[in-house]
């Protein structure tokens, strides 16, 4: 049985050179953004962990949803997960970014699934606000992803 | 009440309620004999619908391989809502816990110190003799 033990959206993220991550910033619980409707591309942490013995072959996926519950991104993560030596259990680590549409305010959510659709549930989504500022501020061509998160 | 991340990280700093950490996940420790008293820095973020857990309280509790409890580390704060359906709270502990063994330790966040109540699946956290070889199980 996997498990997860952290699904955070952090500012930023890297593998450093053993494998393990370095991240700023943990949680994001919120994004103001410039305009709707946009593209959204946020960074993912995701820790998982298994006994040994089992999960060879695993497929996860982290899927973001509106405040309605409709799916609107997703990652596919797949790997070949072997016991790691003589321990008990058996961790792996992803950082990636996650791409959505954001048309409306309110909290989003990502979990991880054992679907793409996001119908079956591993662990308990994680909330994710996003808001509109209230100041009207011009288009920024070209940009893509959030703006600074508001203290 | 949910736990969105729980790691031993290789350090973790809180500012103004957001978490910096490095190397997480700390999956091991080597140990240079035992007993000893390892303390690990732990990275924890929990959260909650607003409309409840207005004064939550956890613990963080450590097990050795047989599961018996080696260390805790209490937290009870209160925590009103924000204007958002959900609230955040992060933890950068500090836990301490006695090693008589190596092996396979768990660390947990339960609702109560006998960790019987946990919130979350425990993580795992092994622990090995320095300079012992894969397979030898520490010995």
């Amino acid at each position: 049985m996997l498990h997860v033990s952290a699904l955070f959206v952090p500012r930023s993220a890297a593998f450093n050179e053993q494998g393990a991550i370095n991240a700023t910033s943990i949680p994001m619980a919120w994004f103001q953004v410039d305009q709707m409707p946009l593209w959204a591309t946020v960074p993912v942490v995701l820790v998982v962990h298994a006994p040994a013995g089992g999960d060879y072959d695993p497929e996860i996926h982290v899927v973001c949803k509106d405040p309605s519950g409709a799916p609107r991104g997703s990652l596919r993560a797949a790997w070949h997960w072997p016991d790691d030596g003589n321990r008990a259990s058996k961790y792996r680590c992803f950082t990636q970014e996650l791409s959505f549409p954001v048309e409306t305010e309110g909290e989003y959510t990502l979990g991880v699934y054992y679907d793409a659709e996001g119908k079956f549930e591993l662990s308990t989504p994680v909330p994710m606000s996003i808001l509109l500022a209230e100041t009207e501020q011009p288009a920024d061509d070209g940009e893509t992803t959030f703006s600074e998160p508001a203290e | 009440m949910h736990v969105a991340a729980l790691l031993v990280a290789g350090s973790a700093n809180i500012d103004d309620s957001a978490i910096d950490a490095t190397r997480v996940p700390i999956t091991s420790y080597e140990v240079n004999q035992t007993p000893v008293w390892l303390t690990v820095p732990l990275v924890l973020v929990v959260h909650a619908p607003s409309g409840g857990d207005f004064d939550p309280e956890l613990f963080i509790v450590c097990k050795d391989p047989a599961g018996t409890i080696r260390g805790t580390v209490r937290s009870a704060w209160q925590w009103p809502d924000e204007d958002k359906p959900s609230k955040y709270r992060c933890f950068t502990p500090q836990l301490s816990f006695a090693i008589e063994t190596t092996g396979e330790y768990t660390i947990g966040v339960y609702h109560d110190a006998e960790a019987l109540k946990p919130i979350a699946t425990p993580i795992p956290l092994m622990i090995n003799m320095a300079g012992a070889r894969p397979g030898r199980n520490g010995a």
